[in-house]
C-alpha cells in the first residue's frame, strides 16, 4: 500500500482495536454456537455474524498487508460459509477447531503489535483446518455438479496478483456484457442466489436489540485514554484552584471587619461578596465538570467479564467438571483504569472456584447437589463503591485443613487460639495453598496473597466468606475512581500529609496516661479492643519529638485490623487529586503519591496499606492480636 | 467545488483508509456508514455525489442498500468494494444499479481512477 496516503502505525492501531472487539464477539458467538452441536437446525444469525467478523478481519488485514492473519481469517471464513450454507454439520470437532483457530488468530494479531510472540503451529493448524474443510468443500462441489462451479465465491483467492485481479475484473465485465443483452448464464444466477442474504429482521427476535446496539455504536467515538487522563489531570488542577479561590474568598470575608469604617470598605465589601458568589458558582461548575469527566472514563465491567465464559468452558473441560457460569451486572460502570486492572484478580478467583471449589460431578451427585456446579459472577454499585462477587456452590473452605496447613508452613503455631476469621485470613499469606497437588489451573503458589495485594493497590477490599459443603463467596469492593479522593489532612513534624478518608475510622486525642507499652510498642485500648500505635514521624525519620501529655491519633482500618497513627495535629478534610510520584523518586514505603493543596503547598498521600504492612514487618507496631495486655 | 463522498463499510480500518485516500486527493468525505441501512439513511440525508459500498455487512448488505438508494435516487453513483471471487455478487450489484466496482485489496491509484471514471 502506498504509505503517502496514510500513517500506517495509526491504521495498525485501528485494526488492533477493531479486531479485538470482533474477536471478543466471535468468542461469545462460538460459545452460543456450541449449544447447537449435532442439532438439526443452527441459528443462522450466529453463523452469519461469525462469517462477517472473519470477512472484516480478512479485508482489513489484506489492506494492511498482514498476509498470515488474512489467510487464517479467510480459512475460518470459509468454514463459517460452509456451515452457513448447510454444507457442513456442526460437530464438536469442528467447534473445537474453530475455537483453536480464534485463539491462534488472536495471538497472531497480538504478535503484530508486539504484545505477544508469534504463536507456534500456525501452519500446522491451517493444514488441519484445510484438510478438515476441504472434505466438505469437495462434497459440496460434487453435490452442486462438479468442476463447473469453480467461479463460485467459495473459491475466493487471496494470493491474487495484479494480473489475476485484472482477470477477475474482466470476468465480471464479460458477465455484465452478457447480462445486458439479457443472457446472464443460469449457473451464475444460481450462485448469486446463494450469496450472503441479510437476515430476515422481523423473524429474528433479537434483531431489534441488535439494531439498537448498532445505532448506539454509530453515535460513539473512540478516544485515546491518554487524552482523557490529560483532561482529568487538568480537572484536578481546576479542583485545586477552586478550593484555593474558596479559601481566599473566605479569608477575605473574615478580614472584612479590619476595614470597617475606612473609606476602602465601601469598595471592598461588595467585591468580597461578588468574589464569594463567583467562587460558589465556580465550585458548582467544577464539580459538574469533574463528575462529567469521571462518567466519560466509566466503562461497563462486562468488558472484563466477556472472556470468562470461554475460560470456564476450557477449564471445566480440562478438569472434567461440569460448570456453569452465571453473570449478572455486566453493565455496571467503573473507571477504565480499574477495569484494566481487575481482570487478572477475577480470573484467578474464577480459576480457584473451578479448581478447588466445584466438586467432580459424581461427588456432587453423592452429596445431593446438582450435577452441574455453578459459579456466579455479580457486579453492582453500592454508594461510591462497586462490589464484585465471585461465588461457587462447591465444597467451601475446610477451616481445619487450612489451620493444619498454616501450622505446617509455620505461619501459626499449634497453641494459637484462632477465630474462624483469623484462620480464613491465613489464605492470604504468601505461598499458601491447600491444593494437594499442583495443577495447571491453580495451586502454583501464585495465590490469594497476590489477588489481595492487587486489589489493595486499587484501594479495594477483598473478603472471603465460605461455608463448608455449601460454597465460597469472594467479595471485592472497589472505589469507583482512583484519581480524586476525600482525605484527612494531618500535620506531622511541620509537614502536611493526606490520609485517604476511606481507610480512616476516627480521629482522637488520647492522654499519655492511657497509652501502655507491650513488648516495647505502644498500644491503647479502644472500646475494649487493643489498638497498636504507629508514630509516623519516627517511622518516616522526621525527627519529631514526643508530646509528654497526649497523642493525637488517627485510627485506620487495614483489613479488619485497627492501627492508630500518631500525628501532631488534625487539619480537616479535603478533596484531593492524586498525582503519582515521578519514577526518579521511586517507590517510597507508606507513600502512594502527592497532591497540591489549595494554598499551593504539597502534601504527601499516605498509603495506609503499605505503611501498616511495613510497620508490622519491621516490628514497629505491636501485633495486638497475639499479645496479652 | 470538491465532490462529496459517502463511505459505507463495516470495517473501521477500511473506512479510515478510503477516507484517507479520498481526502488527500481533493474529495470531501461527508459521511460514513457502517451498514447498508445506515448508508441508505445517510444518502437521503446528505445527498452525496458518490458512494463507496462494501458488500458484506451486518443488518443490511451492500446490494440491498444499492437497490434502496437507487429507488430513492436513480442517478446515484455507487461504487462497490468487493473481494476476489465474488463475481456473481458484483454482477448482481451492478444490475441493481451500482456504477462500478473495485477489488480489495486495492491500490490507491486504482480507487481514484475508478471514482474519476464514474464521476466523469
Amino acid at each position: 500500500m502506498s504509505e503517502e496516503f496514510f500513517d500506517r502505525e495509526e491504521f495498525v492501531q485501528y485494526f488492533k482495536d477493531e479486531t479485538d472487539e470482533l474477536l471478543q464477539t466471535v468468542d461469545s458467538s462460538l460459545l452460543q454456537l456450541e449449544k447447537y452441536v449435532d442439532a438439526d437446525d443452527i441459528d443462522a444469525e450466529i453463523v452469519n455474524e461469525l462469517f462477517r467478523a472473519m470477512h472484516t478481519i480478512k479485508g482489513s488485514a489484506g489492506m494492511l498487508g498482514f498476509t498470515e492473519v488474512q489467510e487464517l481469517a479467510h480459512r475460518l471464513e470459509s468454514v463459517f460459509d460452509l456451515l452457513r450454507k448447510d454444507r457442513m454439520p456442526l460437530s464438536q470437532q469442528s467447534i473445537d477447531l474453530l475455537f483453536e483457530g480464534c485463539d491462534i488468530l488472536t495471538a497472531l494479531i497480538r504478535a503484530l503489535t508486539g504484545e505477544a510472540i508469534v504463536p507456534e503451529g500456525v501452519d500446522g493448524y491451517m493444514e488441519r483446518l484445510e484438510s478438515f474443510s476441504s472434505l466438505y468443500e469437495t462434497a459440496a462441489a460434487i453435490v452442486a455438479g462438479g468442476a463447473e462451479r469453480h467461479e463460485d465465491q467459495g473459491e475466493e483467492r487471496l494470493d491474487a496478483t495484479t494480473e489475476e485481479i485484472a482477470a477477475f475484473e474482466a470476468d465480471v465485465a464479460r458477465l455484465l456484457a452478457g447480462s445486458e443483452s439479457g443472457k446472464l448464464p443460469a449457473e451464475l444466477l444460481a450462485t448469486a442466489a446463494d450469496a450472503p442474504q441479510p437476515a430476515d429482521g422481523a423473524a429474528h427476535p433479537t434483531h431489534q436489540a441488535r439494531q439498537e446496539q448498532r445505532r448506539n455504536l454509530s453515535q460513539t467515538i473512540r478516544v485515546d485514554i491518554e487524552r482523557l487522563d490529560a483532561l482529568l489531570s487538568l480537572v484536578g488542577e481546576l479542583v485545586i484552584n477552586r478550593t484555593r479561590i474558596s479559601d481566599i474568598a473566605a479569608t477575605l470575608a473574615r478580614s472584612l471587619s479590619d476595614f470597617k469604617d475606612t473609606p476602602a470598605c465601601g469598595v471592598i465589601e461588595p467585591l468580597t461578596k461578588d468574589l464569594a458568589d463567583s467562587a460558589g458558582l465556580l465550585a458548582r461548575t467544577t464539580n459538574e465538570i469533574q463528575e462529567g469527566i469521571m462518567k466519560v472514563r466509566m466503562v461497563p465491567i462486562g468488558q472484563v467479564f466477556e472472556r470468562f465464559p470461554r475460560m470456564v468452558r476450557d477449564l471445566s473441560k480440562a478438569r472434567k467438571k461440569e460448570v456453569r457460569l452465571e453473570i449478572r451486572g455486566a453493565e455496571t460502570d467503573l473507571d477504565k483504569t480499574v477495569v484494566d486492572e481487575i481482570g487478572e484478580p477475577l480470573m484467578h478467583l474464577i480459576r480457584n472456584c473451578v479448581d478447588h471449589g466445584i466438586e467432580e460431578a459424581e461427588e456432587r451427585l453423592g452429596l445431593g447437589k446438582p450435577e452441574v456446579g455453578t459459579i456466579r459472577l455479580n457486579a453492582y454499585h453500592e454508594g461510591n463503591q462497586i462490589i464484585i462477587e465471585v461465588g461457587d456452590d462447591g465444597r467451601g473452605i475446610n477451616l481445619a485443613r487450612v489451620r493444619e496447613k498454616g501450622i505446617r508452613q509455620g505461619l501459626v503455631s499449634e497453641s494459637d487460639k484462632l477465630t474462624d476469621r483469623e484462620i480464613m485470613e491465613l489464605i492470604f499469606q504468601p505461598g499458601f495453598s491447600t491444593a494437594e497437588k499442583v495443577t495447571d489451573i491453580s495451586g502454583r503458589g501464585v495465590g490469594m496473597d497476590v489477588v489481595k495485594k492487587n486489589i489493595a493497590r486499587l484501594k479495594g477490599i477483598f473478603d472471603i466468606d465460605s461455608t463448608e459443603g455449601v460454597g465460597t463467596i469472594f467479595t471485592i469492593k472497589l472505589p469507583l475512581t482512583l484519581a480524586i479522593i476525600q482525605a484527612l489532612l494531618v500535620r506531622v513534624g511541620g509537614e502536611l500529609y493526606s490520609i485517604p478518608l476511606d481507610s480512616v475510622i476516627e480521629s482522637q486525642r488520647v492522654e499519655m496516661s492511657e497509652v501502655r507499652t507491650v513488648h516495647g510498642n505502644e498500644v491503647i485500648t479502644l472500646r475494649g479492643a487493643v489498638v497498636p500505635l504507629l508514630r509516623i514521624g519516627e517511622f518516616f525519620g522526621l525527627g519529631t519529638t514526643r508530646d509528654p501529655e497526649k497523642v493525637m491519633i488517627v485510627i485506620v482500618n487495614m483489613q479488619g485490623r485497627q492501627v492508630g497513627i500518631v500525628v501532631d495535629s488534625f487539619q480537616g478534610e479535603q478533596e484531593i487529586v492524586i498525582k503519582p510520584l515521578s519514577d526518579v523518586i521511586g517507590r517510597i514505603s507508606g507513600i502512594s503519591g502527592a497532591t497540591i493543596l489549595g494554598n499551593g503547598s504539597i502534601s504527601l498521600i499516605i498509603d495506609v496499606h503499605s505503611l501498616v504492612g511495613d510497620a508490622y514487618a519491621s516490628g514497629r507496631v505491636a501485633r495486638a492480636e497475639y499479645s496479652a495486655v | 467545488m470538491s465532490k462529496r463522498v459517502l463511505i459505507c463499510d463495516d470495517a473501521v480500518v477500511m473506512r479510515m483508509m478510503i477516507k484517507g485516500i479520498l481526502s488527500k486527493s481533493g474529495f470531501e468525505v461527508v459521511g460514513e456508514a457502517q451498514n447498508g441501512a445506515e448508508a441508505v439513511d445517510k444518502y437521503k440525508e446528505l445527498g452525496p455525489d458518490l458512494v463507496t459500498m462494501d458488500m458484506v455487512m451486518p443488518e443490511m448488505d451492500g446490494i440491498t442498500a444499492v437497490r434502496q438508494i437507487i429507488s430513492h435516487d436513480p442517478d446515484a453513483k455507487i461504487i462497490m468494494c468487493t473481494s476476489m471471487g465474488q463475481q456473481a455478487l458484483v454482477v448482481e450489484a451492478i444490475q441493481a444499479g451500482a456504477k462500478s466496482f473495485i477489488t480489495k485489496p486495492f491500490q490507491p491509484p486504482k480507487i481514484l481512477e475508478t471514482i474519476n471514471k464514474v464521476l466523469a
